[in-house]
């Protein structure tokens, strides 16, 4: 039997785009910290969703060959379906949203829900790759590019984090009165006396200087922020519950210098963890601003 | 924007206006008195003086 596929060389490029495509998707599809996809029935949907991108992606090369251009509508079939995938993502996450400690935010879902939507073209992509090469070259030159779009969808995955962007460093916290700051930077008024008891032993204070003016743009950004402080309670527990208004991690902006003052209140008090959990929080790609590229005189300017 | 929901004070010549206005005895009192008001309502309480404290509602604000 194997024989025969072999052979025959739209079969096998179909096997191969489906299977290099669910791979990819496989691939890009991690349960971290995060918990989400939700383990193991978040999985079985989006692995289920990579397959039939896979497979349309590499049917499509057979079907065209085949003077088949109708085959072409079923990837604009595809791409609707996976604006849904969007869709769906966006309203689970909303919907939980409202239940967490600290809410991830807006922005923070919109990210995620854009990221599913992205990987599955992605899957598309390498499974389209694959088969074109096996359509025209064999299997050999199959694999080799099938690996290739491996690599590259892998390389997609890894997107910047706030390291990239900012320095971390932890800061006291500091309560006069009812004025609570992190180092130097303003945070908010406490009233109560055990409030303040409870910040003062259990907050944990860090300031995120930003490198350059790009990102000090960035940095200001609510959702970002919003994403920092859930993706550090996430990471880290956080002291909190309902009825206790005023234990709120919450971050602040120097306004003079566009550093970020960053309260938390976290379980997990080993320094060098805040520190690696801060830097690690993901950049969204739906905040980054590069006004310098904006300003600058000539093509730089124009182009964006 | 947020939304003064109580005050708590132990001076009562000092405040005035729409919101619910507690007179405590003393200061002691007074933070006892915001700090049960801050459970009950799920409101942050604000120091505005020694004497003075406010409840705000900040969920409002969204």
């Amino acid at each position: 039997m194997w024989h025969a596929i072999w052979l025959h060389r739209d079969l096998t490029g179909v096997a191969m785009g489906t299977a290099f495509g669910v791979a990819a998707r496989l691939l890009l599809l991690r349960s971290d910290y995060r918990q989400y996809p939700a383990y193991p029935h978040g999985r079985i949907i989006h692995l289920a969703l990579g397959l039939i991108a896979a497979a349309l992606g590499a049917v499509a090369v057979p079907a065209l060959f085949a003077k088949n251009y109708t085959a072409i509508t079923f990837l604009a079939l595809a791409a609707q379906q996976f604006r849904e995938v969007r869709n769906m993502e966006r309203n689970t996450l909303l919907a939980i949203d409202k239940q967490e400690l600290v809410p991830r935010g807006a922005a923070y879902i919109e990210g995620i829900a854009v990221v599913f939507e992205g990987r599955n073209y992605l899957a598309i992509f390498t499974a389209l790759l694959t088969s074109l090469s096996v359509s025209l070259e064999g299997w050999i030159a199959g694999l080799a590019v099938g690996c290739a779009a491996l690599a590259v969808a892998i390389r997609f995955k890894q997107g910047t984090s706030v390291h990239d962007i900012a320095e971390v460093e932890l800061a006291p916290v500091h309560l006069n009165g009812p004025d609570l700051r992190v180092g130097d930077i303003y945070m908010m008024n406490v009233g109560l006396p055990e409030d303040r008891e409870v910040i003062r032993q259990q907050g944990f204070g860090l300031i995120l200087t930003p490198r350059d003016d790009n990102a000090r743009v960035s940095i200001a950004n609510l959702g970002q922020r919003q994403a920092i402080l859930h993706d550090l309670s996430t990471r880290l527990g956080v002291y909190r519950d309902t009825g206790e208004p005023a234990l709120l991690p919450m971050a602040k902006l120097d306004l003079r210098t566009g550093r970020l003052g960053i309260l938390l209140l976290p379980r997990e008090k080993d320094r060098d963890k805040i520190i690696r959990s801060a830097s690690k929080v993901p950049l969204l790609e739906a905040i980054v601003r590069k006004p310098t590229i904006a300003n600058r005189r000539g093509k730089g300017g124009r182009s964006s | 924007m947020s939304k003064i929901v109580a005050v708590v004070t132990t001076r009562m010549d000092g405040v005035a206006g729409g919101a619910p206005i507690f007179a405590a005895a003393d200061r002691s009192q007074a933070a006892e008195m915001a700090n049960r008001i801050e459970k009950i309502m799920d409101c942050m309480v604000h120091q505005l003086s020694e004497e003075v404290y406010i409840v705000v509602d900040h969920s409002v604000a969204d």
